[in-house]
């Protein structure tokens, strides 16, 4: 009954339908009075809205099923950075006395002698 | 008048740093260069007047070479004194007390006295005869200072290393308060360690080198060798030192809290 009365309302709204034999018994049933604003309304309202919903389950259905094939997050190794020591500021006051060794010179003689003729004579000079 | 004041003003800084620079030289040093000019002018005079000579033998060339040769003499004696003077200057100047720099300043003294001598009793040479005598024995006096200058020049390099060394002692001193906190760091440990390792290794090389040059005999002696042989150990020493004054900086520098 509940059926042949949704045919009935759809026939109504849809008189194409009769073409099939399946609501084309159905021809003299009762059929629910709508005003013609109504049934303008509902007969493109209707589709538009069973196509809406259909979208909206497809996406809805559509984001649960993704939810199972959810990609592995994939990080990228650890770059490395190298970090440069801090250089410290500060500077020994014992500096002055690494400078003053690596200065020293260990070469002999220091201070170098002169070189003096030490045989200064009127003699004459022999071999 | 602001700019004669600023020329005054540049003048008057000149002359202070200058003198100042000056005054840092050893003083005997200015003698010596001075001298060493004189002798190298006198002893051109002095080749000329024995060339003279030797090829007209006149009494008036020998009396021109004789005063020549002792002017050059006395030069000489002036410029090899303020060279002793020079080298015991610099001994005495890092203010180090050693029994062998201790010997060398006494040694210095009495060869650059035996200098000053010769300078002025040069001048009572008035032969030819006597002038060869007066180099004769100059000759056998000088070659027993050879021993003397070449110890004394030993002392001079050892010196300059106990100072580094006690200028390295007195800032261990000053460092070893200030690492009171970190002295259970491994490495400060063996920083501290390294250092007493060093002292005595230096110690050792020092009293070594001091003992070989003290021990030397004019006999067994060739200078050239034992300059040779006394700068490698010399070298050795100045590594050592290096080496203790790097780890006190070191250990200041990275464990101190400045």
């Amino acid at each position: 009954m509940f059926v042949t009365k949704i045919k009935a309302f759809f026939l109504n709204l849809y008189p194409e339908l009769s073409r099939f034999p399946v609501f084309a018994q159905i021809t003299t049933t009762v059929i629910p009075a709508l005003t013609p604003r109504v049934k303008k309304v509902m007969r493109w309202g209707l589709p538009v809205g069973t196509i809406f919903l259909v979208l909206m389950l497809g996406i809805r259905i559509g984001g649960i099923l993704l939810g199972f094939f959810v990609p592995k997050e994939i990080s990228p190794n650890p770059v490395e950075v190298v970090i440069p020591t801090a250089a410290s500021s500060y500077q020994s006051v014992f500096l002055p006395l690494q400078r003053s060794v690596s200065d020293f010179n260990p070469q002999l003689p220091d201070p170098l002698p002169p070189v003096f003729d030490e045989k200064i004579s009127l003699e004459p000079i022999t071999e | 008048m602001k700019r004669l004041f600023a020329v005054l003003l540049l003048a008057t800084c000149y002359l202070l740093l200058a003198g100042k620079a000056l005054a840092d030289q050893t003083p005997y040093l200015s003698d010596y260069n001075f001298q060493l000019d004189q002798y190298h002018k006198n002893y051109a005079e002095y080749q000329n007047f024995k060339n003279d000579y030797l090829a007209r033998p006149t009494l008036d060339n020998e009396q021109k070479a004789i005063l020549s040769a002792k002017q050059t003499i006395s030069s000489r004696e002036l410029a090899w004194a303020n060279f002793i003077l020079v080298l015991s200057d610099s001994i005495s100047s890092t203010g180090i007390s050693y029994p062998l720099s201790d010997k060398a300043k006494a040694d210095l003294a009495t060869i650059a006295k035996y200098h000053f001598g010769q300078a002025i009793s040069v001048a009572s040479v008035v032969t030819r005869a006597e002038l060869t005598t007066f180099t004769q024995n100059e000759l056998k006096v000088t070659a027993t200072h050879k021993l003397a200058l070449s110890q004394a020049q030993v002392a001079n390099k050892l010196v300059q290393l106990i100072k580094f060394q006690t200028d390295a002692k007195v800032a261990y001193d000053s460092l070893l308060p200030k690492l009171t906190a970190v002295t259970d760091e491994v490495s400060v440990k063996n920083g501290l360690d390294q250092i007493q390792t060093s002292s005595i290794q230096i110690n050792d090389q020092i009293s070594t080198l001091a003992k070989k040059t003290g021990n030397l005999a004019t006999d067994q002696f060739s200078v050239d060798q034992f300059y040779s042989n006394s700068s490698e150990i010399l070298i050795q020493i100045r590594a050592s030192v290096n080496r203790l004054v790097n780890i006190i900086i070191d250990l200041d520098t990275n464990y101190v809290r400045h």
